[in-house]
This record gives structure tokens, C-alpha cells and sequence, in this order.
């Protein structure tokens, strides 16, 4: 389930406070888990933000998203700056669909030029990547069927 | 996003759930078309893309009040279990009243939320019939409704009923929409355009009534024995005459209109006559043509 959030970033918070709420984000999210737990996607978020407040600042979180992978849930947080943060509806609520979910990840984007301080981050927590976030599956292409044609079959014949 | 939601649970065919189908009397076309619509959006929707079929998955019941709509879409998931692989179908009902914010950019985002990302995560992979009751109060018509009269936030929410049917319709084939509306001129132009088939539920005809109270009658049979000779006399259809004109529901009141008539029949139901019936069937179409004239006289 791909699901998207976008957080309003300058001029409406400086890159520290948007940071905050990204991580208030994800760990309000986490938190729904039954069998995730908070603290450890807040010293995950508390390791990621130093890499994490440049990617905002620089405007890298515009462009490229801080994905949020967990259970069948791919949450792709951006951020927006300038006038359209003036105007942005924001949607804070926990990303619905996580609750059953047994691990997380989250994938930081490594823009130019902050590739090494992203690496760093990243190797300070086991729940932190710098890699490309697997593609969403596709559910709809292979699901199973949802009518049993032999049933239906034997209710037309059976008229 | 939960409070929205005011029912959600798992389906079979049990005689308690197929009852709600068969409780409502309506042409057999209309039944067949909704059940049709369902079966058909969940054959096809999996394996053809979207481009190809522009089904939503969507099927909006309108009609005046009373005529059985939403027990219609109640009684849908029972009829749909028989024809699925694990004979359970999930029934979620929305409120969209309670999806209407005062708070300015808070409608539309709540129900983009409801609708795009809660609903597919309550269903899963079952497949699901989502019932939108009453959804004219999400999806307003924006051709009708003015920016001075109206907050922006109606035509956004709009809007979002909107791109999350479009959304929903591509990812998840499993959920199958009904609307129910006793308005549709009230209801977005947009929003009726996705509906894979809009089915008009008609006032009862008098054939309809006269079956209707006949039900009625049976069914309280169960509990007051001496009414099943009443529920099969001939009698009863120039009661259903004078009752034509009449939702389905208050016909069914209708049997209790006349036995609250007389103390006799509030202590004994038994001991309900066809005078009776015919008596407030006869107050009933004064009723009815009073509420014509004076809505005639407001026009």
C-alpha cells in the first residue's frame, strides 16, 4: 500500500522543527504496531536527524522522499517549501495499515552532495538505509481470484 | 478515522442476513442489477485494467426515503458470500456525516484518508462492500452548491470522494462501493459519471404495498397466531390501494398505525381486523395528500 505525506517545510518551520514532525510522523505510525515499538523508531528518527535536518534544509526532501517501509505499508514523506508550504494541507495522523506489521525500515534518500553524511547516519541504526527502497508490490496484478466461477457456474446452470 | 466507520465486520450467507434482501420489496430488476453490478466489478476489475473497463467498482441507490436502500446494500455482502472462495464477504458501513469538518482543509483530508488509505487496510484482500449512506453529504454537487453559501472545504471534499474512487478503483478491485442517496440531483455530477450503475428504488406499487403488508403481517403471525388469516385475506389489496403513494417503511408502520387504534388490539395484537387496516390506510392517504398540498403550496 503506497501511501503519501507531505509536510510543510520553510517558510513555515525552520529545518529542526520540520524534522521534528517528520519524526513524530513515523513514530506516531510505528506506535500502531502491536509488535513495533516506539522508542526504537525515535532513536532511529534521533540517529537519522542530523543527515535528516540537512535533507530538509537543502531542499532535498522536496524532490526525493524519506520512505517509510513497514509491514505492507510504503509511506513516502516529502516536504515542500516556499510559497506552496504557506498553503499545504498536511495529513500528521498515523499511516493507517501498519498495525500488523512485525519490522520497519527507513530509507533517507542520498542526494549530492550529502551522500557520506547519509552513509553515516544510516550505520548508526539497524532500522536506517541509504538504499533504494524496494518497489511497492503490486497488489492487484497477482492477487487471487475474488469470485468462484464454479459457484456462479452452478447457480446460472442451475436456473 | 474510526468514528466514521459505523460497522465493520466479516459476512456469510445466514437466513439473518439474506433476510434483509429478501425483507425489502422492490421490482426484481433492481435486486438483480445491484447484485449483477457486484458480481460483475469483482470478475472483471482483477484481471482487466482500468483503461478498459472505467469500472469504479461503484453503484449509487437512490430513491425516495423509506423505499429500502440502504437495507438493500446491508443485505448485498450475504448475497455476494455464495460466490466467493472463502463464502464471507466484509460489510463496511461509512457515516459521511462525520467525515464534514468545521476546521478549514480538515474535510477533505479526512476523507481522503477514510476512503483511500483506512478502508482498503480494514478490508485487506477480502473482498468487501463499502456502503457510503447518505452520500450526498460528501459528494455535493459543486455545480450547485455556491463558494458564498458553501465553505471551500464542501467542493474539496468533493474532490477528494472523488480521486479516491479513482484511486481505489485501480489498487484494490476487491472493494465494491454502494451509495445511497435520496437526492441525486444533489449529488456531483462527477461522482454519478463514476458510478458503474445508478438504480432508481421506487415507491412501492400497489402489487409491492399490498406483498409488504402481507410480510408484515406473517411475520408478526409468529409471535400473535391469529393474524395469519388477516396476512392471506383478499381483503388486503383495497387496503394496499389506499395505502399506494407510501414508502416501504411506512407501510410497514402502517400495521402499527392500526393497531394502535384501539386498546383492544394494543393488549391483543390478534385481534387486529381488516376495518382497522383499512381505517389507517384511509388516514394515511389524507396524510399523504395533505403533505403533497402543502409542499405544492411552498413551491
Amino acid at each position: 500500500m503506497l501511501r503519501y505525506r507531505t509536510i510543510a517545510a520553510a517558510p513555515v518551520r525552520s529545518a529542526s522543527a520540520t524534522w521534528q514532525v517528520i519524526t513524530g510522523l513515523v513514530t506516531d505510525t510505528i506506535a500502531t504496531a502491536a509488535a513495533l515499538s516506539r522508542s526504537e523508531a525515535e532513536q532511529a528518527m534521533s540517529v537519522a536527524a542530523p543527515a535528516g535536518r540537512m535533507l530538509v534544509a537543502g531542499g532535498h526532501l522536496d524532490r526525493h522522499p524519506l520512505t517509510l517501509i513497514a509491514g505492507q505499508v510504503h509511506c513516502e514523506i516529502t516536504t515542500t517549501s516556499g510559497t506552496a508550504a504557506l498553503t499545504a494541507e498536511e495529513n500528521l495522523n498515523p499511516v493507517p495499515g501498519v498495525a500488523s506489521a512485525e519490522t520497519f525500515t527507513i530509507y533517507l534518500p542520498s542526494p549530492d552532495p550529502l551522500g557520506a553524511v547519509v552513509s553515516a547516519a544510516v550505520a548508526g541504526h539497524a532500522r536506517l538505509s541509504g538504499a533504494t527502497p524496494p518497489a511497492e508490490p503490486q497488489a492487484t496484478a497477482s492477487s487471487a481470484p475474488l469470485i468462484d466461477l464454479a459457484a456462479l457456474r452452478k447457480e446460472v446452470t442451475g436456473r | 478515522m474510526q468514528e466514521c466507520v459505523v460497522a465493520d465486520g466479516v459476512v456469510s450467507a445466514t437466513p439473518d442476513e439474506r433476510a434483509l434482501w429478501t425483507a425489502i420489496v422492490v421490482p426484481e430488476g433492481v435486486k438483480e442489477r445491484l447484485r449483477n453490478h457486484s458480481l460483475l466489478a469483482m470478475r472483471v476489475r482483477p484481471q482487466v485494467p482500468f483503461t478498459v473497463t472505467a469500472l469504479h467498482g461503484l453503484c449509487t441507490l437512490y430513491g425516495p426515503p423509506g423505499t429500502g436502500k440502504t437495507t438493500l446494500a446491508r443485505g448485498l455482502p450475504a448475497q455476494l458470500a455464495p460466490f466467493v472462495p472463502g463464502r464471507q464477504v466484509r460489510r463496511i458501513e461509512i457515516n459521511p456525516h462525520g467525515l464534514m469538518s468545521a476546521e478549514h482543509g480538515q474535510s477533505q483530508q479526512r476523507v481522503s484518508e477514510l476512503l483511500a488509505e483506512y478502508v482498503p487496510v480494514l478490508a485487506g484482500d477480502d473482498p468487501a462492500v463499502v456502503i457510503l449512506d447518505e452520500v450526498e453529504s460528501m459528494a455535493v454537487a459543486r455545480s450547485e452548491a455556491s463558494l458564498a453559501a458553501n465553505p471551500a472545504d464542501v467542493h474539496r471534499a468533493t474532490d477528494a470522494v472523488l480521486s479516491a474512487l479513482d484511486h481505489n478503483a485501480r489498487q484494490h478491485p476487491n472493494l465494491f462501493f454502494v451509495a445511497t442517496s435520496n437526492f441525486t440531483t444533489a449529488l456531483d455530477g462527477a461522482f454519478l459519471s463514476r458510478s458503474d450503475a445508478a438504480i432508481l428504488v421506487p415507491l412501492p406499487g400497489p402489487d409491492a404495498v399490498q406483498q409488504i403488508l402481507e410480510n408484515t403481517l406473517v411475520s408478526l403471525a409468529e409471535s400473535f397466531p391469529g393474524l395469519r388469516e388477516l396476512a392471506l385475506s383478499p381483503g388486503l389489496a383495497a387496503v394496499a390501494a389506499h395505502a399506494a403513494g407510501l414508502d416501504g417503511r411506512r407501510v410497514r408502520k402502517l400495521v402499527f398505525e392500526a393497531l394502535s387504534l384501539r386498546l383492544e388490539t394494543v393488549l391483543d395484537p390478534a385481534e387486529l381486523t381488516m376495518h382497522d387496516l383499512a381505517a389507517a390506510a384511509a388516514a394515511a392517504e389524507q396524510d399523504l395528500a395533505a403533505q403533497k398540498e402543502n409542499a405544492h403550496a411552498a413551491v
